[in-house]
């Protein structure tokens, strides 16, 4: 809320430097948000928090500023000379139970002109545009008391009189259309309020005034209201129609009952003193009270609380510097709420008031003498630290983390061709997306990756390994909130470009690499990889991973069909890759310590061999048949080359592998071996149907 | 024994440079027909004692010669050595084979710091879904519909009762449901606000923390928070606490640090004040305590929460919150 200084020292008794005033509103809760330096005064914007309706106002201010500098507040002094009488008019509220009071006063004969300038001005400064000297009094008293008020031009209501209540309880149909002061026709709801002449609708209550009846020039008489509506009504009618006002941001929030009427006086005598007319009692309807309200509480309780040594006449000092009555009862003290201070319920919300004004800047900052012991969420932490092993490890071998959005377009999973029956077209739709592309929870973590990788190339960077851990969100049938697993994904792209020496391999392979190694940091030993069918990577150059028959993951080289629908100006090549960390966590945490394998000292013998095959071959099936064979003696076998080119027929390659033989018992012979390799060998060749490469 | 023979030795073997030079006079001295050797052989013309004598040290002075020669052999090989390695010196400036070197994402750097100095205090973790229930986002809070303190967290909707989650304090109800006090906890994570501008991202990072046993007060809330403040921006960072509104707390704070990127001067970061909001918190709320089932009175305990980027921003000085989502490569591998 706009404060100008010169305007808030009308009400307060004493000299107060801005910088000085301001610091101190801020430390006692208000906080100033700017000082701005405004012809010659200062206008402070004061941040209130949604539970202090009673600082939207100028005096509101200077109540608190009684309370931390125990200064004096003059209020304003008026007073109405003269009330005509007036039976006729009639207010009607037919649902008290969202309108409490309504309170109006008739002016007869007034002259609606432009504002005098020190009105303009003073209004101006606090942010509100003039329109003529009725409207800008309304809303003079607005800002000074807090209150909203409205004037009607009392000619155009009909039926003489005022209805209050909702179309569903007045005119029983299901809309209401009305034209608001800014020329918008709103249609309103059967349960929001309405004001009403004898036929119509004429304002849509606590949030606008409507046009039919608007002051203008013309205007000689007039209906001046001052009410309280049930808060939550008032939201629930602004956030329905999208319409925030100066009056719905103060009733939503709560106004002062019982200081309606004083506002409206206050307005009614400016009226006189500027327009001139003739002023009639007071019409209040007043149906619902709000009870008053009493808080016991311990002045040693709110010593503990807080932590602070604070006499018990301190503490009440405070409270009626506040406007906050007290009593002694007993062992306690009863504390009477103003009833501009709906916030305060409970004792906790007496210790916060204490608390502010003492200053919380005064209360000592202390560590608890002694912490309880609390046990630690096993699950969640060892889930955590395995997470963030796996991060070092990716940073370790060069890839970098990046943190993408939770969202995702429909539409991305067309571009990657996700299939209609894949569980990642079940995602979570988000009713009041920013945009389009952002409109559901992300269900794959490469997408976005692939659009850091495209961000990152347009901007000239040839080569980069991105990864992401984090939460993809899957709908579950029969399970109200969506599943989170945590996922990484994984990216790496070069360009065509060939560097003579420090060449980081970049293809399905490398990819492969990290993963194996990834998997076989955490002590896994029973994956595998199966030739992958997933849509969007190359149909040849892919795999799905594979820990205990269960799918965790895929990897390959994105397929050129889907490379072809991003924007890239180079010719990259991209791998990526996403494994379900959730599904791996489990499986890791299931795992019980892998005893220890001895290991032999005696001398290894090893044999090197080299076969032709056809180029379709698949190397496993010689680590399968090696596995089948069994021969306790094989201590290990690699593949140490694959060639295909000169000297290899076409149709062929020749793949190259090394046996390690190792007893545990003796030193082997090197005929002892020879003779095992040589059935080792005769057995591949038979069953992959290759020839020896001599 | 001042031996001419041994002299002259010494003299030359000095100015031996090259292995065939010293082969030569290896052969010259002790080689089949070497000085020394003919000498040896000539010992059979003396007599026995004369032979003992000159025998013993004709022997020590070949003894001598061949352990010269042989140390010089030794030296010959090691500047050999030593003059190959010359011909084989690289440019140490091109950059390593294998060139890894990734970064870290900076929002999870400061996270897992952050982690680390609650942890030190004897914090644990807790986390929660980010698609949540309005009940345990706002309800559970106190935080009913249609409450103006709704206005100050734009929410996303998944439907009328699912919400992205617009803070980490649901975890708050979903732990305290389950456990009973003393309870000490953090819950980081992401959390989603309907916003989007230079300085709001529709998606961020919190930490939201809470303590809760007996005889819990405000001041144990100014002391975690001023011990972790310190721990982060370092022991001369001025801290200071306003009173502020949250509705699952009473009282409520909000924390200032001197603003570190002009020293509390007053700049265009901390809008011209000296300070920076870093920290919002405060006591928990009794209505909160009701929600999670607490007997009433019996526990008082204080809530925290932080945005993980502002104060990543604060540390490295980042002046666009945008950067922390393009994921530009050379942004990250500066972390």
């Amino acid at each position: 809320m706009r404060i100008p200084i010169s305007w808030l020292k009308e009400y307060i008794e004493c000299e107060l430097e801005p910088q000085k005033l301001a610091d101190s509103l801020t430390m006692a809760g208000l906080e100033v948000g700017s000082i701005e330096e405004l012809d010659g005064d200062v206008v402070f914007d004061i941040e209130i928090t949604p539970n202090r309706a009673d600082c939207l106002s100028i005096l509101g201010i200077a109540r608190e500023i009684r309370a931390i500098f125990n200064c004096r507040v003059k209020k304003p002094i008026f007073k109405i000379q003269k009330e005509l009488k007036d039976d006729k008019f009639k207010i009607l509220i037919a649902n008290p139970e969202l309108c409490y009071r309504y309170a109006g006063r008739i002016i007869k004969g007034v002259k609606v002109t432009k504002s005098p300038e020190s009105l303009r001005v003073k209004l101006e400064r606090a942010g509100i545009r003039s329109i003529n000297n009725v409207v800008d009094i309304t809303n003079y008293v607005l800002l000074e008391y807090g209150h909203p008020l409205h004037a009607f031009d009392l000619d155009l209501l009909e039926g003489y009189c005022i209805r209050v209540g909702t179309s569903k309880s007045i005119s029983d149909k299901e809309n209401e259309e009305i034209e608001t002061l800014d020329g918008i026709k709103r249609i309103v709801g059967p349960e929001d309020l309405l004001i009403w002449d004898g036929r119509r609708p004429v304002a849509i209550a606590g949030v606008m005034g409507g046009a039919n009846t608007e002051v203008t020039e013309s205007t000689v008489n007039i209906l001046l209201e001052s009410a309280y509506f049930k808060p939550e009504s008032i939201r629930k009618t602004s956030k329905r129609l999208g319409l925030s006002t100066e009056a719905s941001y103060r009733f939503e929030r709560g106004t002062d009952i019982e200081n309606l009427k004083k506002a409206l006086d206050r307005a009614a005598s400016l009226i006189l003193e500027m327009a001139g007319g003739d002023v009639y009692e007071v019409i209040d309807a007043y149906p619902t009270k709000i009870p008053e309200r009493y808080i016991s509480f311990k002045t040693e309780n709110i010593r503990n609380f807080i932590g602070i040594n604070i006499k018990d006449e301190d503490m009440i000092d405070i409270l009626h510097s506040l406007e906050i009555e007290t009593r002694k009862d007993r062992e306690s003290y009863i504390a009477k709420v103003p009833t501009h201070r709906q916030d305060l319920t409970i004792e906790e919300d007496i210790a916060e008031e204490i608390a502010r004004i003492y200053g919380y800047d005064r209360v000592p900052s202390e560590l608890p003498q002694s912490f309880k012991p609390v046990m630690e969420n096993y699950e969640i932490a060892n889930k955590r630290k395995f997470l963030y092993k796996i991060r070092e490890y990716m940073i370790a071998l060069g890839f970098s983390e990046a943190v993408n959005m939770s969202f995702m377009s429909p539409e991305d999973l067309n571009l990657f061709e996700i299939l209609a029956d894949d569980t990642r077209r079940h995602f979570v739709s988000l009713m009041n997306p920013l945009r389009q592309e952002e409109s559901v929870m992300r269900t794959m973590l490469t997408p976005s990756l692939l659009r850091n990788v495209e961000s990152n190339t347009s901007r000239g960077i040839e080569s980069l390994k991105l990864f992401e851990i984090g939460r993809v969100f899957i709908l579950e049938k029969g399970s109200l909130l969506p599943n989170e697993p945590i996922y990484i994904g994984i990216v790496s792209k070069k360009e065509d470009f060939k560097s003579t020496f420090n060449e980081d391999p970049y293809d399905f392979y490398a990819l492969k690499g990290v993963v194996e190694g990834l998997l076989k940091h955490f002590k896994f030993d029973n994956f595998y990889f199966k030739r992958s069918s997933e849509p969007f990577l190359h149909l040849g150059q892919s795999a799905d991973i594979y820990i205990n028959n269960e799918k965790i993951g895929f990897i390959g080289v994105l397929s050129p069909k889907i490379l072809a629908k991003f924007d890239f100006k180079t010719k990259p090549y991209i791998c990526i890759g996403e494994i379900n960390l959730e599904n791996l966590f489990k499986i890791f945490s299931s795992q019980s310590a892998i005893p220890y394998k001895p290991f032999s000292n005696y001398p290894p013998i090893k044999r090197d061999t080299a076969i032709l095959v056809s180029t379709d071959f698949e190397s496993q099936k010689i680590f399968d048949i090696v596995k089948l064979h069994g021969n306790e003696l094989i201590e290990d076998i690699y593949i140490f080359d694959v060639y295909k080119g000169k000297g290899i027929p076409e149709g062929k390659m020749s793949i190259a592998f090394r046996v390690t033989y190792r007893a545990f018992d003796r030193t082997l012979t090197s005929e002892e071996v020879d003779s095992i390799h040589s059935k080792l060998v005769e057995k591949i060749i038979l069953e992959t149907g290759s020839e020896l490469r001599i | 024994m001042d031996d001419p023979l041994k002299q002259s030795f010494l003299k030359e073997i000095d100015n031996i440079v090259s292995f065939q030079d010293l082969i030569n006079l290896k052969a010259k001295y002790v080689g089949k027909k070497g000085l020394l050797t003919e000498k040896i052989k000539n010992l059979g013309r003396l007599s026995s004692e004369e032979r003992k004598i000159q025998g013993k040290a004709l022997n020590e002075l070949k003894n001598f010669i061949e352990e010269k020669i042989k140390n010089k052999e030794i030296e010959l090989k090691q500047k050999e050595i030593s003059e190959s390695l010359k011909k084989e010196i690289i440019d140490i400036t091109l950059p390593g084979k294998d060139y890894y070197f990734g970064g870290c994402h900076p929002v999870n750097k400061t996270l897992y710091e952050i982690i680390d100095i609650f942890r030190e205090i004897g914090f644990t973790v807790e986390e929660g879904p980010e698609v949540e229930l309005d009940y345990y986002n706002f309800e559970a809070l106190n935080i009913p519909k249609n409450h103006p303190a709704r206005d100050m967290q734009d929410t996303f909707y998944v439907s009328e009762d699912i919400v992205l989650r617009t803070h980490t304090s649901p975890v708050q109800v979903r732990v305290m449901e389950k456990k009973k006090p003393p309870l000490r906890f953090i819950s980081p994570g992401k959390v989603y606000r309907c916003d989007s501008d230079i300085t709001h991202t529709p998606m961020f990072h919190q930490v939201e923390g809470l303590m809760v046993d007996e005889n819990i007060a405000f001041s144990h809330l100014k002391g975690v928070l001023v011990f972790f403040l310190q721990r982060l921006f370092g022991e001369n960072i001025p801290v200071r606490f306003r009173p502020s509104f949250f509705p699952f707390t009473e009282p409520s704070t909000e924390i200032d640090i001197g603003c570190i990127i002009c020293g509390a001067k007053g700049c265009r970061v901390c809008k011209g004040t000296g300070w920076l909001e870093v920290l919002g918190a405060g006591m928990v709320h009794p209505n909160v305590f009701k929600f999670a089932g607490y007997p009433e009175g019996k526990f008082t305990g204080f809530a925290f929460g932080m945005g993980v980027e502002r104060l990543t921003m604060l540390k490295y000085g980042i002046d666009d919150i945008r950067l922390f989502f393009e994921n530009d490569i050379r942004f990250l591998r500066q972390f």
